[in-house]
């Protein structure tokens, strides 16, 4: 059972390699190729099926993760020992947050932490790495 | 102009202050690690907590809540107070009844100096931190905070302050004979000085006096009223008079039973459009006008009009409007219809129980001297059913056809005449029947403005549906009847009531006013 969850976590970090592949690869891309990336990333990151969270709220993505996680019986505990702010961020924003500053590295795009912050679903973050990439 | 309380929003303008740390730092007060204790980490934590608690403040505000554009920033372990944060945080102060604060751990100090410099009631959004993290300033007792444990509890406390505003905001127009504040007869146990009323809640009083009201139900001649005599006045005019002969007609055609003639009911008619005139003329949204202190000048026989369908018509469109110069009806009425959007009834309340505690007499005795002896039966029927104790009963002949609410459509209703002899004095006629098991509210403001008489009870059975004059109601059954005797006996005798359970908003409006509730 260990074993397959572990197979599980490896397959998806792998293709959500593949998208930020795809994306380094091409730097001409346009904003709809950029947001398709953005998009399979975070959901293979969040262990989340593409083609059912288009257009949803990336702070229900993280919930349903959470959920998803817990279904999974993933050990969640570690991350969320360490992932805590003074300010009480829940442990929504905190996923969210961690996915964000992995994405920023893995995509090799400065963006503003208070733009990110302030993004709606993976359109509006796929708009957010366009622009970055080509300002 | 007439605007109605109930269409008064509150604006409500939400702040969030939130932390970040600037540099990357470990030590007693930071519980992170790895990415989390990179500089943006927190800014990009808190657009995601704001997006959330966005979505929760909006889905939690009731109807009543105009909300203003969120306002918030972010402070950092500098430390700093700008001055720059008051002025973005507190807006435009004008537009805003109160501010919705959600404070977190790290800007105390900017968050507590918001709430200690705000001229406007501060609402922590509910959660335990915020409650309890404001204890300080809570125990201080100055300042304009206000904290609700739940998020039910806050929505209760701003319709409360929403009806604040709107009673604020209130006019009425009042039409003495004789007192301005007291009549000779009628809602003697009324608030004994309305500059009082003015100073508490707000509410400004318009006066014009009986008898040039009274000469305003004919069409204005070249020479003017007899009390006016050359003045312009709003008096009614023929091309009303044609309009309210067909709006007659309808009423008569909707009617279930109608014991009244067309020409008695366009007198009313006539009244009601008069009186609506004035309303707009001093722009005020409630009424209230004198019963016997006007009956006894023997001007409403000649006119051949009473003022219960006018305080009819103007309670279905969502104005107050008390007979019998009960000032403070006509105000309790405001607060019961501005916090429940329907049209409240007003009436003589009495226990059926004498304070012996020995049931009434309802054989034609005082009180019971409209109902009928079938309705008697009932009475006796239901307190052997349900106990002498617990039953109260309400009468008057304003009854109308938005109990509901202002904005449902009309109940079934009958046509009929207070007048026994002459038959004039048109009268809507609500079978309480209907609504057996309903759930109403009573409110009443007392004569010295310092407690509120409010609870809640559950109709029994309507009175009066087939006779006329003065005897429509209802008796409904209340928890406590002695508390309920108690409480009545500093109300006074008119204790209006809405359809509905509103008894915690107006328990938290009378917080607002200070008031002691006496409740049942």
């Amino acid at each position: 059972m260990r074993k397959d969850i572990k197979e599980s976590i490896l397959r998806r970090q792998d293709e959500a390699r593949q998208f930020t592949e795809r994306f380094l690869a091409d730097p001409a891309m346009s904003l709809e190729e950029v947001t398709a990336c953005v998009h399979g990333y975070v959901c293979y990151k969040f262990f989340l099926d593409p083609a059912k969270c288009k257009g949803m709220r990336l702070m229900d993505m993280a919930q349903k993760s959470i959920e998803k996680a817990i279904e999974m019986n993933i050990p969640i505990a570690k991350e969320g020992e360490k992932a805590s702010t003074c300010g009480g961020a829940s442990s929504v924003a905190m996923k969210l947050g961690l996915l964000m500053m992995a994405m920023k590295r893995d995509f090799q795009v400065e963006l503003s932490p208070a733009a990110i912050g302030m993004a709606r679903d993976t359109d509006q973050l796929g708009e957010l790495v366009h622009e970055a990439r080509n300002s | 102009m007439i605007r109605k309380s109930m269409d008064v929003k509150l604006n409500v303008k939400p702040v969030f202050i939130f932390f970040g740390h600037k540099y990357y730092y470990e030590g007693p007060c930071r519980f992170a690690a790895g990415d989390a204790l990179q500089p943006g980490f927190d800014t990009m934590t808190n657009g995601f907590m704001f997006q959330g608690m966005m979505e929760g403040v909006k889905a939690n505000m009731p109807d009543c809540v105009n909300l203003l554009p969120e306002v918030q920033i972010e402070v950092s372990d500098d430390w700093d107070i700008k001055e720059e944060y008051f002025e973005k945080l507190f807006g435009n102060t004008d537009e805003v009844d109160v501010y919705l604060l959600t404070p977190s751990y790290g800007p105390s100090m900017v968050y507590q100096e918001f709430i200690m410099r705000s001229k406007k009631p501060v609402l922590l959004v509910p959660n335990p931190w915020s409650h309890i993290m404001t204890a300080g300033l809570a125990n201080d007792g100055t300042y304009n905070l206000i904290r609700e444990r739940t998020w039910p509890l806050a929505v209760t406390r701003l319709k409360a302050l929403a009806a604040k505003k709107a009673i604020s905001k209130s006019n009425f127009l009042l039409a003495p004979r004789f007192n301005y504040d007291i009549p000779v007869e009628g809602g003697v146990d009324s608030f004994r000085n309305l500059e009082d009323v003015t100073k508490l809640m707000g509410i400004h009083f318009r006066t014009i006096n009986i008898h040039e009201l009274l000469d305003e139900l004919h069409p204005l001649t070249e020479e003017g009223n007899h009390t006016t005599p050359g003045k312009q006045t709003p008096n009614i005019t023929e091309e009303e008079i044609a309009e309210l002969e067909k709006y007659a007609d309808e009423l008569i055609a909707g009617a279930k039973d109608v014991q009244l003639d067309k020409d008695k009911l366009v007198k009313s008619l006539i009244v009601h459009k008069v009186v609506q005139k004035n309303m707009d003329l001093y722009d005020c949204n409630g009424v209230v006008l004198p019963c016997p202190d006007a009956c006894s000048t023997r001007r409403l026989n000649k006119e051949q009009i009473t003022f219960c369908f006018t305080h009819a018509l103007n309670l279905e469109m969502g104005l107050p409007s008390s007979c019998e110069y009960d000032i403070s009806a006509g105000v309790s009425m405001l607060a019961l219809m501005t916090v429940s959007g329907k049209g409240a009834y007003m009436g003589n309340t009495l226990p059926m129980a004498s304070f012996d505690g020995r049931p009434l007499k309802v054989d034609g005795s005082f009180p019971f001297t409209f109902i009928t002896p079938e309705e008697g039966a009932k009475v006796m029927e239901i307190m052997e059913k349900e106990g002498k104790e617990n039953l109260v009963f309400i009468q008057h002949s304003t009854l109308h056809r938005k109990m509901k609410g202002v904005n449902e459509p009309a109940g079934d209703y009958s046509l009929r005449h207070f007048a026994y002899d002459q038959k004039f004095g048109a009268l809507f006629r609500y079978d309480y029947n209907q609504d057996i098991g309903q759930t109403i509210t009573v409110c009443k403001f007392s004569s010295d403005l310092k407690k509120m008489f409010v609870g809640k009870g559950e109709i029994m059975m309507g009175v009066g549906y087939d006779t006329d004059n003065c005897n429509g109601g209802l008796i409904y059954k209340v928890d406590d009847l002695e508390a309920y005797m108690e409480g009545q006996s500093w109300a006074g005798i008119h204790v209006p009531l809405v359809y509905g359970d509103y008894t915690e908003e107006l328990k938290m409006l009378a917080e607002e006013y200070g008031m002691q509730v006496l409740t049942f």
